[in-house]
């Protein structure tokens, strides 16, 4: 024990220790030989450790200050020791409080972490201000994003415009040579594009003006991800070749791990970059000006240059070019080239999804503050006994409220730090429900800002939750306190007024986020029970991507029939397999986002603007339909023997039907792609099925013309099949099967149908679930808020309740009485909800499909699950009034 | 000579450690133990606290290092600490006077 005291005395100041040590030690020893327990140990213990530790903080003040008066440091000091006292003195209050607040801090810490990610940081390049993404729009006729011709590139790269602009044209490609062959994504752009992004490489070199190409440079760089997956992050892939599509490639650079291409990708991310000119093989040569298979680009302003000058530039541009090429440019398709800000460009689409929640999250927090404030507010009324005796001997009431704001600021700060804690916790957890297609989620970091953030609402909170029982406490004064309150345990008309008025709030706050996150869940509901036009249960469906080598000569599948004896052998295999029923396969699987949309000519039939007559071309086998449940509405489905010899023959769907023969049967009508001068063969409409929502089961996509694969074969195809029982096990046959006919062929994307069904619906189910989650604990806490108030306000008026039960009120009575009370307050609350709900719910319009912003359901569904809870929740104070007895009620005073 | 009111009032337990001391010099334990006994328990000196403010007392003048035993230190009280010790009972003995004026505790009022 005696080496237990000495060691903690080297806590103490060392001048402290030298002057008092041996004699502390000996003093010790006196005591220990007399009174040696363990409890004397315990107390000594702590008493050393809290001296040691005031004697160093008095040592401080010292040096930094003379002494004089209440020193600020002091007078918090001193607060923070008291209000700890006070925390310790109620830990029930103390821990509800803090779970309360740490719940919503450590919300609103996770959510503005990817808020302050996504949409507040720049993008992370220098001067990022200035990226803009290039976009070619045709408003005359109602198409945006149309793409750009690689004549209209040079022109605008030359035009002196922008500082630097560089094509960004996202493939996909096969990469085999070592190993399993595998599909990944390749970025082709312009030579400048890594000095227009002012990015470096992390090993190697970055692509730049020796590697120009009129098609494809050889030199190609490479994603970290890539890098380590595919080559187990080889220190020496320079200079290694790479084969992809058939053509060879060398890596002349890797690409630092934190580096994302920031624009469209085909699926996921970019893993290969590489320069084209876009003029020779395989692009069209010589480049054509009508023809916009560019689909994008991106650049950068010249220094001092603001969007709107840019802009103006590009109109005088593009007015230029349409005098100067009358025959590609019609006047009345009112073409343009527009600047859209890069950062919005990638993130613009997710914000309405991340500011509704980052307001949901912080109306949350707001709920959880008011139940507080009511929380103290009660406290207050029986802590006037304190207040009055502290007014009494002498303390200003600037001096109360200071003393009772530094509670609940520590009250808040505590809890910010446990939600801080929480929320960095279960990040990873959290980030695992946020869908995978929210742009730049590898960004999210809980870092300085995120720090500071978490630091500013709690400091918030807890001025804000602090503040009206602060003041309602120290405003009331001694003599009011005699009068009133005689036993000192009452509340003044005045405090319950605000009580009151701090439930009408939280059941208003409360109503706003219950019904956001009911038109977010009806919305979702109705996803999900929508008819996507197949069936997917047991359905597995796996993709195939045939080479397009840049070289024609080395392209096995360049010709259409080399490419239907492919097809035709997959499906022979695939439906040889013996837990296959049926197989099929698409160009344009569902839900993947491959389309094809172009314009086609209906006989007989001549419309004006090109957009009228837009149609997804898809290719299709005989089977196709049959596998996905797609109903065949009139005629005949496609046959085996619709072969490239026969006469053309397609399917329409529903919608197409409906557009293009109103009234009329189409079956029998010629139709052919592209305009009506085209050189496209007639096609004759032999059937009619069903709509397949291709796009995504939330998107009302373009009308379908569906080919026969035999007739119109694809380069990329899925091949669907359907079991009888659960496909997924099927995945590694079909690779097998497929590359037993080409072992040179990646298969990817092996996928149930019903999960890419599941996937396509999750920002709507991640929306749905967190405002969901939001909600109840909102209609929680003002469940507990009016349940507290009614129990507080029943302990008052026990007495009151008491006689009136004596003068023979009936306990039905004295119930009505009380949930009358609690009514009104809810009715108040739900009322104010209401109409802020119709302000706050215009939010959510881009996030919700298929339901109203002012869906009259969910508005008169959700205010009566409100109620029913809250009434519940004051049955049981109410239940328990009915409870006191009479005599023992009179005689409590 | 009466500017003792930046040391006024005392703290309870500074008082008490005074008061011990007028007697006779004491040593850490004695204090400890004569301050519990005295103030019925009400002030607790563990080891810590009780060397703290017995530097503060030194600092301030009021009480001041005896010869020791060899191993312990003893303690007494210096005289502006027992000038401070009997202000400080004066200042208590009227302010008694002046409850006791208002007839708020028994006892002989003035």
């Amino acid at each position: 024990m005696r080496g237990l005291v000495k060691t903690l005395l080297w806590l103490f100041p060392a001048g402290f220790r030298r002057r008092f040590g041996g004699d502390m030690l000996a003093t010790f020893e006196d005591r220990w030989r007399e009174h040696g327990s363990w409890r004397l140990a315990a107390r000594t213990v702590a008493d050393l450790t809290s001296s040691a530790i005031a004697e160093r903080f008095s040592n401080l003040r010292e040096q930094r200050k003379p002494r004089k008066g209440d020193s600020f440091m002091k007078i918090l000091m001193q607060d923070v020791r008291f209000a700890l006292r006070m925390f310790i003195k109620s830990p029930g209050f103390t821990a509800v409080v803090i779970l309360t607040l740490a719940l919503g801090i450590g919300a609103n810490t996770a959510i503005f972490s990817i808020v302050d990610a996504v949409l507040l940081r720049p993008l992370p390049f220098p001067e990022a201000g200035q990226l803009v993404r290039v976009v070619d729009n045709a408003r005359g006729v109602g198409l945006k994003d149309i793409g750009m011709s690689v004549p209209e590139l040079k022109d605008l790269q030359r035009s002196g415009i922008f500082g630097q602009m560089s094509a960004a044209w996202p493939v996909d490609g096969n990469v085999t040579g070592d190993g399993k062959p595998e599909r990944i994504e390749l970025l082709a752009v312009s030579p400048n594009y890594f000095a227009l992004l002012g990015v470096r490489a992390h090993l190697g070199r970055v692509l730049g003006d020796e590697d120009r190409a009129e098609g494809f440079c050889e030199s190609v760089v490479l994603s970290d991800g890539l890098w380590r997956r595919l080559y187990g992050a080889d220190p020496n892939i320079l200079g290694r070749k790479v084969r992809l599509d058939n053509d060879v490639y060398v890596v002349v650079g890797v690409m630092p791990p934190e580096f994302r291409h920031p624009g469209r990708t085909v699926a996921t991310d970019v893993e290969m970059w590489g320069t084209a000119g876009f003029a020779a093989d395989p692009f069209p040569k010589p480049p054509i000006r009508a023809q916009r298979f560019v689909p994008g680009a991106i650049a950068r302003l010249k220094p001092g240059m603001t969007l709107q000058q840019a802009q103006e530039r590009l109109n005088a541009f593009t007015a230029a070019s349409t005098r100067e090429y009358p025959n590609d440019y019609r006047v009345d398709s009112k073409w343009s080239v527009d600047l859209e800000p890069l950062h919005e460009a990638v993130v613009g689409n997710v914000r309405p999804l991340l500011l509704v929640l980052l307001a949901a999250v912080a109306l949350m927090l707001l709920t959880g503050c008011v139940n507080i404030a009511n929380l103290l507010l009660a406290r207050a009324s029986g802590r006037q006994r304190e207040v009055a005796i502290r007014q009494a001997l002498g303390a200003a009431r600037g001096r109360l409220i200071r003393q009772l704001l530094t509670e609940s600021v520590l009250l808040s700060l505590i809890s910010g730090i446990v939600g801080l804690a929480a929320a960095f916790g279960t990040m990873n957890l959290f980030l695992r429900i946020v869908p995978s297609k929210m742009p730049r989620l590898n960004e999210v970091a809980v870092d300085f800002r995120v720090l500071l953030f978490a630091l500013l609402i709690s400091l918030l909170t807890g001025l804000f939750f602090g503040l009206a029982p602060a003041l309602q406490t120290a405003r009331f004064s001694l003599t009011d306190s005699l009068k009133e309150g005689g036993r000192g345990a009452g509340r003044s008309r005045r405090q319950n007024r605000m009580s009151d008025l701090l439930v009408v709030a939280e059941f208003a706050i409360c109503m706003i986020l219950m019904i956001g996150a009911g038109l977010l869940v009806k919305s979702f509901w109705k996803l999900t029970h929508l008819d996507p036009g197949f069936n997917p249960q047991n359905v597995l469906a796996a993709r195939v991507w045939l080479p397009t080598p840049n070289d024609p000569k080395l392209d096995p599948y360049l010709k259409p029939e080399q490419r239907a004896i492919f097809l035709r052998e997959v499906l022979r295999r695939m439906r040889a397999l013996p837990s296959v029923s049926s197989a099929g396969i698409t160009s344009n699987l569902p839900l993947t986002g491959n389309t094809n949309t172009a314009p086609i000519a209906i006989e007989g039939q001549t419309t004006l603007s090109a957009d009228a007559t837009l149609a997804e071309l898809v290719s299709v086998s005989p089977d196709y339909f049959t596998v996905m449940g797609t109903p065949l509405l009139d005629g005949r489905f496609l046959s085996d023997s619709d072969q490239l010899t026969s006469p053309g023959v397609v399917l329409i769907d529903r919608s197409t039907a409906a557009r293009f023969f109103p009234g009329r049967s189409p079956l029998g009508k010629r139709l052919k792609t592209g305009r009506l001068q085209s050189n496209a063969p007639w096609v004759t409409i032999v059937g009619l099925v069903g709509d397949i929502r291709h796009d995504g089961v939330d998107i009302d996509g373009v009308p379908h013309v569906y080919f026969s694969i035999y007739q119109r074969a694809p380069k990329t195809f899925g091949i669907v099949l359907r079991s009888p029982a659960d496909p997924s096990p099927l995945g590694d046959t079909v690779r097998r099967e497929v590359q037993a006919v080409d072992p040179a062929l990646p298969i990817f994307g092996v996928r149930l149908m019903s999960d890419m069904v599941t996937a396509s619906l999750a920002p709507h189910r991640f929306s749905a679930q967190l405002m969901g989650a939001f909600a109840v604990l909102a209609l929680g806490l003002a469940a507990i808020g009016i349940y507290g108030v009614l129990a507080y306000s029943i302990g008052q008026r026990t007495r009151e309740i008491g006689i009136r039960m004596a003068l023979g009120a009936r306990r039905s009575e004295v119930v009505r009485m009380i949930l009358g009370q609690g009514m009104r307050l809810i009715l108040a609350g739900v009322g104010v909800g209401v109409v802020f709900a119709l302000g706050f719910t215009r939010l959510l319009s881009k996030l919700v499909y298929g339901v109203g912003a002012t869906d009259p359901v969910v508005f008169a569904v959700v205010p009566l699950v409100l109620v029913l809870a809250a009434l519940l929740a004051s049955y049981l104070p109410a239940h328990r009034a009915t409870r006191i007895d009479p005599v023992i009620a009179l005689r409590a005073e | 000579m009466a500017d003792l009111h930046h040391l006024l009032p005392l703290k309870p337990s500074d008082f008490h450690v005074l008061l011990t001391l007028s007697d006779g010099a004491r040593h850490g334990y004695g204090i400890m133990k004569d301050v519990e006994g005295e103030s019925r328990g009400e002030v607790r000196l563990e080891i810590g606290s009780l060397y703290r403010l017995l530097g503060r007392l030194i600092d301030e003048g009021l009480i001041e290092e005896a010869d020791g035993d060899g191993r312990r230190r003893y303690y007494q009280l210096s005289r502006l600490g027992r000038r401070v010790l009997k202000a400080e009972a004066e200042r208590l003995a009227s302010l008694v006077d002046l409850v006791r004026m208002r007839k708020l505790l028994p006892g002989t009022g003035a």
